[in-house]
């Protein structure tokens, strides 16, 4: 074990200030003995100077007796314990250097050491930029793939797509004929009416004998389903009059059976729709007949 | 005179009858108030109703898709496979909820026509009547 740590026993954890404060103690009072043992000498309490520098000391003037080799052995005791304490204050001293160099690099190292957290959050920040602007990439290139293996599954015509979109829009169930104010009973669902004018009512009517509505469709002809159909059409593709029957529900009246009619118009020729609509004032609808 | 419904209902071959039904009723789904109906009478709780709404997904295929007059009527069928949709149609103010934004995305496009007609002042009349 080194000196120092024999020296200072179980407090090896004092810090170098410490230690040399402990050591300069030491020498203190070294002195004070070394200066006592001085005092005791009669040569010197004779002395007048020597005594009142002692007494300013508070070192008392008690002349002993004391033999000349007693008292050379103890002045060399306390010359070596001097010297001793000199070379562990000397130790320290360049401990302490050491320690102040080893500081300043721990601090530069603290310094460098956060720059470099901050450069590594600074990446981290942008791959996760990259990761998301990436993953939503991904994300819509999938959905592209999927709808072009649908559409190639699909096999349509552009002629099939063509006369489905004029399907849809003729009867203005995708969007809103131009005319469209709130108190137009037109909607982009089938109404009341519809779904009681259609062949799913009359299915429950005959099965379960559930009372008819208060306005019966009446049975028809195969003409008269087309002049029928056209009221239909007149009370949904015009403003809305009151047709000879008067159908008075309301749209919160609780449907019995769901019914379109709009099925017979697909039924029937889509001419009497085209004409319909051409007759209306909208401009949106398409006047070209196939 | 042949009396149509019963030459339907009778005479017809099934199959078409069973067409016809179905696609009715499909085409109904897009009604909110009528979707409403159903979740009040219970309806939308039945297990053999939601099997049933399983089954009709078909018609989203394009053999069938072309007789679709109400497309909506396909995207609230794919709501209603969902429980959660179908709990909440039972509230009324859901399904007037509905209905609004149903009808607001169906001027949608209208509405933009017109405005586009408006500021472009193209000859054709374009009604200014913005609902």
């Amino acid at each position: 074990m080194d000196p120092l740590a024999e020296r200072f026993g179980e407090a090896k954890e004092l810090s170098t200030k410490h230690k040399m404060l402990a050591v300069l103690d030491e020498v203190e009072l070294i002195y004070e003995s070394l200066l006592s043992l001085l005092a005791s000498q009669p040569a010197v309490a004779a002395d007048p100077t020597a005594n009142s520098y002692l007494s300013a000391a508070k070192i008392p003037v008690n002349p002993e007796p004391m033999y000349p080799e007693e008292f050379e052995k103890a002045i060399i005791e306390l010359a070596e314990l001097l010297a001793e304490r000199q070379i562990d204050f000397t130790k320290l001293a360049a401990n302490a250097q050491k320690e102040v160099e080893m500081n300043v690099a721990i601090q530069a190292l603290v310094v460098e050491s956060d720059r470099l957290k901050e450069q590594v959050i600074a990446l981290q920040l942008r791959l996760k930029e990259a990761e998301q602007v990436l993953a939503s990439a991904l994300h819509a290139a999938r959905q592209k793939t999927d709808t072009i293996k649908a559409a190639d599954e699909a096999q349509l015509t552009l002629d099939e797509i063509i006369r489905y979109a004029h399907r849809i829009s003729v009867g203005f169930s995708a969007s809103a004929p131009p005319n469209w104010l709130p108190g137009d009973p037109r909607r982009p669902y089938p109404t009341d009416l519809e779904m009681r004018a259609g062949i799913l009512a009359r299915q429950l009517d005959n099965n379960q004998g559930i009372p008819p509505p208060q306005n019966q469709i009446l049975p028809l002809t195969t003409d008269g389903l087309t002049a029928t159909t056209r009221e239909y059409l007149g009370s949904n593709a015009g403003p809305y009059t009151m047709s000879p029957q008067p159908l008075s529900q309301t749209s919160m009246d609780s449907p019995k059976t769901p019914v379109t009619a709009s099925l017979q118009r697909e039924a029937s020729a889509e001419e009497p729709d085209v004409e319909m609509m051409s007759s209306d004032e909208s401009t949106t609808s398409s006047s070209d007949d196939e | 005179m042949s009396i149509l419904p019963q030459r339907i209902l009778t005479d017809e071959d099934p199959q078409r009858t069973r067409f016809q039904v179905e696609l009715e009723f499909v085409q109904c789904l897009a009604n909110p108030h009528y979707l409403n109906f159903l979740a009040q009478h219970g309806y939308l709780k039945e297990k053999s109703f939601i099997n049933y709404l399983k089954y009709l997904q078909y018609w989203k295929q394009p053999e069938y898709i072309q007789f679709i007059k109400y497309p909506n009527c396909l995207t609230f069928l794919d709501l209603l496979q969902h429980e959660a949709f179908r709990r909440e149609l039972a509230n009324p103010t859901c399904a007037r909820f509905i209905d609004d934004q149903q009808v607001l995305f169906w001027q949608h496009y209208t509405r933009q026509r017109n405005t586009l007609l408006q500021t472009t002042g193209a000859p054709e009349q374009a009604k200014t009547t913005d609902p």
